[in-house]
């Protein structure tokens, strides 16, 4: 038996990861994600445009903003690939910046494939000039931008002479602002239209008038603003391309809600049938763990909690992963970080395990049955391609692997922090794992009751377990050392609550994951904060001072802090029930918006995240006992937040602020 | 800034009459031994300046008993000194206005009766980077025209009090000149101003947008003032180790026959990375002593070389100035220097003995310079949180405080508010002859709560502004 190397095409590194619009047939083993919402349907608008029969309507331009690897190179290889144009220039085997093709109506197409690719001439405002080009030509233009491509392009309206230029440099401050600016009276307009003005954050809509007429509409998508591991709403079919399409929300559905388990994630479908794609190519063998895993993981429920595991590990470490990220986690899920020959070598440390626990020695074989667990879809996703910190002996060799995806899903190893109520599960799983010395079978008995684990549990599972019971049970000759029996029972528990967790949908911190993404509900239906959530914010933002109902900052110190009494300090009141907080979203940020009453409108005085850490701290507050680590890490950013607001208070509340003074001898009355 | 404040009166051309033999101002006295005569500027208690704050608290009504009135009133004298070293014998104010920044001057503080200008070696590079007006005349603006500024008026107004009566006029030049001055006659190559990225570029551009560009209205005025010393002694060590590299690689270039474009080509790149900065480098490896010393001793032997070679007459040596309006003429000035080599006896030796040269006079005075500026102070336990290096034992290391690092991302947005990008960070750190590796920065940006999701990877990360 072989195991096949496709699966590690889109691995960590891995080959088959960039599309470029000329070579638009795709790897065929991979099943197709869906498209980020809205973003089919504004490309289906652009072919429907450049498949016209005349060369009358207004110019598409269809501008897919987000990072590497969400589907945009996909999505414009498609368009490409239907629209039979003919390209301008001679096909170079490179990933070039912009590729024109001539359509067959007498229209232009211009693909923006990357434009993080500079341009020949390297001129500085270089998508600036790609729109105002297709502006001028009357050309339809697709665009795939990353952000930071914008930034460095922004320019104000009004420095620029050009209508088209005006124009162009427009669209670019919308997209990365979310908002299209007002252009200074001219000859060009644009405006927004429909109900992507305010209602979608993934999509906008705008017609540009020249002279009043209509020369252009722009459908802009952003393409990372949705998790692919949240609920993707079919939209409704669009009945003309030159007005707002009619916009769809992706849904998010709180981890610890009832109805989890019965929405399907975007990435879902995706998973298990990869996993079932690659257990089709595996012959049969029952302690095989990669098979194992690829049987696992093509149920539908355990793909669900996958998918629930990595939402959790996105939002603890604030990151968003994207298609790329996810197929690489789901094929380290299954066969491990590989980058290539090394399938070899795996194959045989397995079949070698496997010799071992079929005809090994009791000690072989528990050794072996680790090495095989050890290749379990719940303990490669956490442990391997991690750096080692002893050797154990037997391990497959895993190459070490780092990237920013494999440290969120390590900091959400549900070892970490177990369950929605950690005492709760803890002991009940304790109690099950202490059965094995008394000749249980903890997860067996699991399997039976619990149709989560059920689903996930795999005769590989039940043999692993039967050695081990039989390996702490034994006595005589072949009984374990006391130390060696302690260390493989607690492998195994970590083996059983990894296990439990990921069939279950937990990733370490469930409960906080759960409370962030309700409060992105409650900030993305515009929504006040929950109260308890909001006093407890207050709390780490402004504490209450020694008296218990006042907050004074300093602000003659290089820090502003509260600080102690017993100091020569003067503090600025911030009173409490001045400072309010609002709550945005954006894609999936929630930011929180300090302002203090004082202000006379404007914009608020200070933002930040509302992460992982700020949460967990606050929640920490919510239940009256404070403090937890997180408190270091947000730290700079409180300090950074607190001085604002002294900022905003002095030039806002003027003569009306208070002050208070301190001294050795304690405070001075102010 | 306190120089700045007194290069604009000095520039005024007034003179007001001194006692002889004074010495400085300076805040406060530490040590008992009288040595000089300095005038100390801290209102001391039951003097009729203490006198004069404690009515004015009790006029504005933020005390009720005189008690507390001299309470609040020490309070605030307090609150204003600036941090101290242990070694200091004098103290300083904060220079949180116009007022408190002339409550000393460099001689007051350093003691020596001719210390070098600050103010004009600042302006100087300043004008090498092409700033908009003058550092004094920004500074002196961003004062008068600040919107609240982050200071409560009521301590502003109590601090314009704490300077000594004489000292009034002082203050009335400095508003009313200000605004306006103007340092003639300084050097800006065109060279230098076609080079993109140089730390006279980014000390002229980060002064001009805290200066002008709402910054001093968004945070508290401690911190904007904490963020312009950071820039301005950032700027001043940076600029500095540029000019020694510049001379140490021109030196060296005299005696060598490389094509005098790829010398030049070569040393500016190499300026981009005088210091390495990776968290991960353990400390001996990442010790960059031995760059400072070496760059401002054969630096500063080479700079002496060419200066004498260029003022001996016999020689007709090119100096450098001559090629200021050549937008090439950094090229243009060694070619022309390799052909008048010949007249020199002894030059390869000569440049030799530069290059080897030990660190002595001016290049321990150099050598001060860039480290007082670089190094962490830390004091009484409280950290300094704009330093560059640290240095423990017999090792100094790249290891900028918190604040440091925020100050330079933040002024890398035109404005409070804005985005800026990783590249843009890794350019000006560049730019300061800082080559620092792009884990470290992001893992430091992230724990500053500066980064923003980082989904459109590499470069391209936002980074918040720190207001």
């Amino acid at each position: 038996m072989i195991y096949p190397t496709w699966i590690l095409e889109r691995s960590f590194g891995g080959l088959g990861v960039a599309v470029s619009p000329l070579n638009g047939a795709l790897q065929s083993r991979w099943p197709d994600g869906r498209s980020s919402p809205m973003s089919a349907e504004a490309c289906q608008a652009m072919m429907i445009a450049c498949s016209a029969a005349d060369n009358l309507g207004p110019a598409h331009m269809v501008f897919l903003v987000g990072g590497a690897g969400n589907g945009k190179s996909k999505l414009a290889a498609d368009v490409v690939a239907c629209v039979n144009g003919t390209a301008r220039d001679e096909p170079s085997a490179f990933a070039q910046r912009c590729y024109a093709f001539d359509l067959p109506n007498g229209r232009g197409l211009r693909v923006v494939n990357d434009a993080t690719i500079p341009p020949a001439d390297k001129q500085e405002f270089a998508l600036q000039r790609d729109i105002v080009d297709a502006l001028e030509a009357g050309d339809h233009f697709l665009g795939c931008i990353n952000r930071g491509v914008l930034i460095g392009e922004r320019q104000e309206p009004d420095s620029l002479e050009n209508d088209n230029n005006r124009v162009a440099s427009a669209i670019i401050s919308w997209l990365l602002e979310g908002e299209l600016p007002a252009l200074p009276t001219g000859n060009a307009e644009i405006k927004t239209a429909g109900e992507s003005e305010d209602a979608s954050e993934n999509y906008g809509f705008a017609r540009i008038r020249i002279a009043g007429n209509l020369v252009a509409v722009v459908h802009l998508v952003y393409m990372d603003n949705a998790s692919l591991l949240e609920e993707w709403p079919e939209s409704e079919p669009a009945t003309r391309t030159d007005a707002a399409l009619p916009s769809c929300q992706p849904k998010v559905t709180p981890l610890l809600d009832r109805e989890r388990g019965e929405v399907e994630s975007a990435f879902e479908g995706c998973l298990s049938k990869l996993a079932s794609g690659y257990l089709n190519d595996l012959p049969a063998e029952n302690l095989d763990p990669v098979r194992s895993n690829t049987l696992s993981l093509s149920n539908t429920s355990v793909a669900r909690g996958w998918c629930s595991v990595m939402r959790g590990a996105e939002i603890l470490s604030g990151t968003h992963f994207s298609y790329r990220e996810l197929w690489a986690l789901a094929s380290h899920s299954i066969i491990g970080p590989l980058a290539s020959e090394a399938l070899g070598e795996l194959q045989k440390h397995v079949q070698l395990q496997q010799d071992r626990v079929r005809n090994g020695n009791p000690q072989e074989q528990v050794r072996s049955a680790i090495a095989l667990g050890n290749l379990r879809a719940h303990m490669l996703l956490f442990d391997a391609g991690r750096r080692k910190q002893g050797d154990e002996a037997g391990d497959f060799g895993w190459p070490e692997t780092s990237s920013d995806a494999l440290k969120a899903i390590q900091f959400a190893d549900p070892l970490k922090h177990f369950g929605p109520r950690e005492s709760v599960e803890t002991s009940f799983l304790d109690e099950a794992i202490n059965g094995l010395k008394d000749g249980h079978l903890p997860g067996a008995s699991l399997a039976e009751t619990d149709k989560l684990v059920r689903y996930y549990w795999t005769p590989l599972d039940a043999r692993i377990e039967e050695i081990v019971s039989h390996a702490v049970n034994a006595t005589g000759e072949n009984s374990l050392t006391l130390k060696d029996r302690s260390r493989v029972l607690s492998w195994y528990g970590r083996y059983l609550y990894r296990l439990k967790a990921l069939a279950s949908g937990w990733p370490a911190h469930v409960s906080i994951v759960s409370e962030w993404q309700n409060t992105w509900i409650d900030a993305h239906l515009g929504r006040r904060m929950n109260p308890d959530l909001e006093d407890a914010v207050l709390d780490i933002l402004a504490p209450l001072g020694d008296d218990g109902r006042t907050t004074y900052f300093t602000f003659l110190q290089p820090r502003v802090s509260a600080g102690d009494n017993s100091a020569n300090k003067v503090r600025i009141e911030i009173p409490r029930q001045d400072v309010l907080v609002g709550m945005t979203t954006s894609g999936d940020r929630l930011d929180l918006a300090i302002s203090l009453r004082s202000q006379s409108g404007g914009t608020p005085s200070a933002f930040t995240t509302l992460d992982f850490h700020l949460l967990r701290e606050a929640m920490a507050r919510q239940g009256g006992h404070g403090f937890t680590d997180s408190l270091l890490v947000i730290e700079p950013r409180i300090e950074r937040l607190r001085a604002a607001m002294v900022a905003t208070q002095i030039r806002s509340a003027g003569s009306r602020s208070r002050y208070g003074f301190s001294d050795r001898r304690g405070l001075v009355k102010g | 800034m306190s120089e700045l404040a007194w290069s604009i009166y000095r520039a005024s051309g007034e003179r007001s009459e001194r006692r002889p033999g004074f010495a400085g101002y300076a805040y406060r006295e530490l040590s008992s031994k009288k040595v000089k005569d300095f005038e100390f500027t801290l209102p001391v208690e039951s003097s009729d300046k203490h006198d004069q704050l404690r009515s004015f608290i009790l006029g504005i009504r933020e005390a009720r008993s005189d008690e507390d009135a001299k309470r609040i009133v020490d309070i605030l004298l307090f609150e204003l000194e600036a941090p101290y070293s242990n070694k200091a014998l004098r103290t300083a104010a904060t220079p949180l206005g116009l007022q408190t920044a002339l409550l000393q001057d460099l001689r007051g503080i350093t003691g020596k009766n001719n210390p070098a200008n600050l103010a004009l070696i600042l302006e100087q590079m300043y004008a090498l980077g092409g700033g908009k007006a003058s550092m004094a005349s920004q500074w002196a603006s961003a004062m008068t025209e600040a919107q609240g500024g982050g200071m409560p008026g009521w301590i502003d107004e109590f601090y314009a009090q704490v300077l000594p009566s004489n000292l009034a006029d002082v203050v009335l030049s400095i508003g009313s000149l200000g605004p306006s001055h103007r340092v003639e006659d300084l050097r800006t190559p065109t060279w230098l101003s076609n080079l993109e990225g140089n730390p006279f570029k980014w000390l002229a551009t980060s002064w001009d947008r805290l200066c002008d560009s709402g910054w001093i209205d968004s945070m508290p005025r401690r911190r904007w003032t904490d963020w312009a010393a950071c820039v301005a002694r950032t700027g001043l060590a940076c600029g500095y180790m540029f000019e020694m590299h510049l001379y140490r690689r021109l030196g060296a270039a005299l005696i060598s026959d490389e094509d005098p474009d790829d010398v030049v080509r070569q040393l500016l790149n190499d300026g981009k990375r005088l210091f390495s900065w990776d968290d991960q480098v353990p400390r001996s490896a990442a010790d960059v002593g031995p760059v400072v010393t070496q760059l401002a001793s054969a630096g500063s032997a080479c700079m002496k070389l060419i200066h004498d070679l260029v003022s001996d007459e016999g020689l007709d040596f090119p100096a450098m100035c001559e090629f200021d309006d050549d937008p090439n003429g950094l090229v243009a000035w060694l070619a022309a220097a390799r052909a008048a080599r010949g007249g020199v006896p002894d030059l390869q030796g000569k440049v030799a003995r530069a290059l080897a040269a030990k660190k002595a006079g001016p290049a321990n005075n150099t050598w001060e310079m860039i480290r007082y500026s670089l190094l962490s102070r830390a004091s009484d336990g409280e950290q300094d949180l704009y330093g560059v290096l640290r240095s423990a034992g017999r090792y100094t290391w790249v290891e900028p405080g918190q604040e440091w690092l925020v100050t330079v991302s933040s002024l890398q947005a035109e404005r409070p508010g804005q985005l800026s990008r990783l590249t843009d960070l890794g350019a000006s750190l560049s730019a300061l002859g800082i080559d620092a590796s792009q884990r470290t920065i992001v893992s430091r940006l992230e724990s500053y709560g500066l980064a923003r999701s980082s989904h459109d990877a590499d470069d391209a990360l936002e980074i918040m502004p720190g207001f």
